[in-house]
């Protein structure tokens, strides 16, 4: 009980006091408010500017729940697909590390002009930097099942569907999990970079904001942004520990 | 309850790409319904020989020839030195695996594990992951897993070797009950002289060394076994003959 | 004995430049281009060591803070825009300007010359997509003066291959550079300023702070005096600069640098420049300016013209 209350309780405590030192220094004119705004002058922007930012807000968590939803059903059975033969893996698998090193912002121009303005580009953006971890790591659960287990799926004479679907997915779920936590803030990520240009969301508002030198409001998006990240890794660690409390220690061995 | 299968071995040969060759022209003969235990120091092949009479490794000559050599009356079963169960399956999911495999009907799955869940002591559990469970129930599991398609061969690797003594010695028990209640074949691989004594009623001891087998004698003690056998002074020759065999492969 | 010479000699050296020469950043808001021809005229012909002064210039990008870096003291100058200025000011930015390089803003937009428009109103008046920097006031007094009924404006992505890709499409850029490499490229682009419409922000103005103004006064004339210097010797022959620019920035070729350094010239040098002298601002266009970005709300208040520059 009272380790809980630390837990959750320090936290607040350090941000209440984070906050309020920040605040004071801003007015005091430690930190100049042009430069690095008080946080009274973000919830201001937040309380001003609510219309606008929450329903970029919107437009912004839709983009990123299609492109992560794209990386997650994407990313596993471009995963398997790689799995199921050698010679695929061996000859694609290099490849699949562009979407790792991709630099988006570069790329972000032209995904405009080949998907045109607006949702789908950003889709594509939120899609291209969150997919790779996805694949990764549902393929390294893939290649890591347990030899001995192999063996009983060969002894019984299961076919390849069979040991796919009974042993070598769920045997990759924790793989795949984690894999899906670092997507989920990738996807926020790509999607507020490809908002920049596609003109939309949340990312669009810091653009204008930034052009505009509100700096407060840029705080202000910012602010939602990582909401909006933190809200789906919440999600994705729910999600992990429902599958896996029964089984796996890292879920079952929490509390 | 179906027959076992006899199991012969002519001049099986294993060498690796290493060059290293564990088996050097391994015969010999097991009738069936026969229960063997395999013994020798680490690194003898007696693993790797189990794999190939299951058909998971490939001898790199010679031959096995399991019961008359037609797959369809062969039905196997293993078990690892670990339970291998699937962490993401209940005990009662573990056990209708095979089942599920062979593509029996779900009332025939579930028929059948509850009583192999049974002959293993476990039926309350049915419903429990495999990590809420202790080493020996998670063994058990992984024994009722052997038993569910009734095989007419069953080989073991060093199942036990990692449990503590109470509960290996429990497990030894009811294996030599198991085997008794059907008429399958059992290879019993294992380091532990006084549990091949226990339950086999033949020994082979391979040696390092040569390659081969150095040892083959019928387990003399008496077919019913329980604790009190082990207090048994043919027990203890037996036990005493083997270690200094196992001794001399050692020198 | 060795020692004792080098010291002398070190000492001479240091007498000989009178004193050890100021050092000041400037910051760009852009890579390398014609717009900044004069600056580094000024550099690397020495106008700004005559002076006392060792002037290094930062080259920036797409976003570039540029008044928050000269705001935060992290350069001592920067080159921005007027409209910028008035902007940064109402936020509480303390900066001035003191020297305007483009008397009238070079920002344009560029067409297809096959769609026949005669001037700048007809992009905002007929159908198409209009691709501009979000959040710059110039579209915002567009709008509020020609009123975006059929035409739909998005995100201008940099570059010309949208431009090329689209006949419907017209972009934003500036008049020395954009509309040069899309005839490179084989585009007809016709070209309208952006100050047509009346709104004609001082383009390249020289950010400082208002405290650092005040406190060097004579770093200040020295400074803009041999900014004049290098853009005359930039408008009289920009070949050098140029050549030196474009090592600095391979995206743009030496044929686009000569014919930037052209298109550019009569912004920078006009009838009031040649009397007034060039760089020069005056109070009727900073109020102008002000008084158009308080009418479309940019900014919510302004302050006296004089204040925005020196």
């Amino acid at each position: 009980m009272n380790q809980k209350l630390k837990k959750i309780g320090l936290p607040i405590c350090a941000f209440v006091a984070m906050i309020t030192l920040w605040e004071f220094a801003a007015r005091i004119k430690w930190i100049n408010p042009f430069i690095l705004p008080e946080p009274s002058q973000i919830l201001n922007s937040l309380i001003q500017d609510k219309v606008e930012l929450w329903s970029a807000l919107g437009v912004t968590a839709f983009s990123v729940t299609i492109s992560f939803g794209l990386s997650v059903v994407l990313g596993i059975s471009t995963a398997i697909l790689l799995f199921t033969s050698e010679t695929v893996l061996y000859a694609f698998y290099p490849y699949t590390i562009f979407f790792q090193t991709v630099p988006i912002i570069a790329i972000a121009p032209l995904l405009v002009i080949w998907f045109g303005y607006g949702i789908p580009a950003v889709v594509a953006s939120g899609f291209i930097v969150s997919v790779f971890p996805v694949i990764a790591s549902t393929l390294t659960g893939l290649l890591s099942a347990d030899p001995a287990l192999k063996d009983l799926f060969r002894l019984y004479g299961a076919t390849r569907m069979q040991a796919l679907v009974k042993l070598y997915l769920p045997g990759s779920l924790p793989f795949v999990m984690n894999g899906l936590r670092i997507s989920g803030g990738l996807a926020v990520i790509g999607a507020i970079v490809g908002e920049f240009l596609g003109g939309v969301g949340i990312g669009s508002i810091i653009d204008v904001a930034r052009a505009q030198q509100r700096i407060d409001k840029v705080f202000a998006a910012v602010l939602l942004a990582s909401g909006l990240g933190l809200l789906l890794i919440k999600l994705i660690d729910l999600t992990s520990y429902v599958l896996l409390k029964n089984w796996h220690p890292s879920e079952g061995s929490e509390e | 309850m179906a027959t076992g299968l006899s199991v012969q071995i002519s001049e099986v040969v294993k060498r690796y790409d290493s060059g290293l060759s564990p088996l050097k022209g391994v015969s010999f003969q097991l009738e069936a319904g026969k229960f063997l235990a395999l013994i020798g120091p680490s690194g003898c092949g007696k693993s790797t020989l189990l794999k190939m009479i299951a058909h998971l490794r490939e001898p790199t000559s010679g031959k096995l020839l399991i019961g008359r050599g037609e797959p369809e009356e062969r039905r196997l079963a293993y078990v690892f030195q670990d339970a291998q169960l699937l962490p993401w399956r209940t005990v009662l999911g573990n056990v209708t695996l095979p089942l599920e495999i062979l593509g029996a009907s779900k009332v025939e799955q579930e028929l059948k594990a509850r009583k192999a869940l049974e002959r293993v002591g476990l039926i309350d559990f049915e419903q429990y992951y495999p990590a809420h469970l202790s080493g020996g129930m998670r063994m058990r599991v992984s024994l009722a897993r052997s038993l569910v398609n009734e095989p007419n061969l069953l080989l073991l690797d060093e199942p036990f070797a990692a449990l503590d003594e109470v509960t290996r010695l429990k497990l030894d028990r009811d294996l030599r009950d198991l085997w008794q209640e059907s008429q399958m074949t059992v290879i019993f691989v294992t380091h532990s002289i006084s549990e091949a004594a226990f339950l086999s009623d033949r020994i082979i001891l391979l040696s390092k060394k040569t390659g081969n087998i150095q040892y083959d004698l019928i387990n003399p003690l008496p077919s019913h076994r329980t604790q009190e056998t082990r207090a048994l002074p043919a027990f203890a020759q037996l036990t005493q003959d083997l270690f200094l065999k196992f001794q001399d492969l050692e020198a | 004995m060795k020692k004792m010479m080098i010291c002398f000699l070190v000492w001479g050296l240091q007498s000989a430049s009178w004193a050890a020469p100021v050092k000041l950043r400037l910051a760009l808001n852009w890579k390398p281009e014609p717009e900044f021809g004069g600056f580094y005229e000024a550099v690397h012909k020495g106008f700004y060591q005559k002076k006392g002064l060792e002037v290094e210039i930062l080259p920036g990008g797409v976003g570039t803070p540029v008044i928050q870096m000269v705001e935060g003291q992290k350069v001592e100058m920067g080159i921005s825009n007027a409209d910028e200025v008035i902007l940064g000011r109402s936020r509480g930015a303390e900066v001035i300007s003191i020297f305007a390089v483009f008397q009238t803003s070079p920002m344009a937009l560029l067409t297809h010359e096959e769609r026949g428009f005669k001037e700048l109103k007809d992009v905002f008046e007929n159908s198409g997509t209009v691709a501009a920097e979000r959040g710059l006031p110039y579209i915002q007094f567009c709008e509020k003066k020609y009123g975006f009924k059929k035409v739909k404006i998005v995100p201008f992505l940099g570059g010309i291959s949208q431009f090329l890709s689209d006949k419907n499409l017209t972009q934003q850029g500036f008049i020395a550079a954009e509309p040069i490499l899309a005839r490179k490229e084989g585009a007809r682009p016709k070209t309208f300023l952006i100050a047509d419409s009346g709104y004609n922000p001082y383009f390249t103005v020289v950010v400082v702070r208002n405290d650092f103004a005040e406190k060097n006064p004579d770093l200040i004339k020295n400074f803009v005096a041999a900014t004049q210097e290098g853009w005359r010797s930039y408008l009289s022959d920009p070949s050098e600069a140029n050549a030196r620019m474009a090592k600095l920035n391979p995206t743009m070729d030496p044929e686009t640098f000569k014919l930037g350094a052209v298109a550019q010239a009569p912004l920078i040098q006009t009838a009031e420049t040649k009397k007034r002298g060039l760089g020069f601002q005056s109070k009727e266009r900073w109020k102008q300016l002000a008084d158009q970005l308080l009418e479309i709300k940019v900014v919510s208040k302004t302050f006296p013209p004089e204040t925005y520059y020196k």
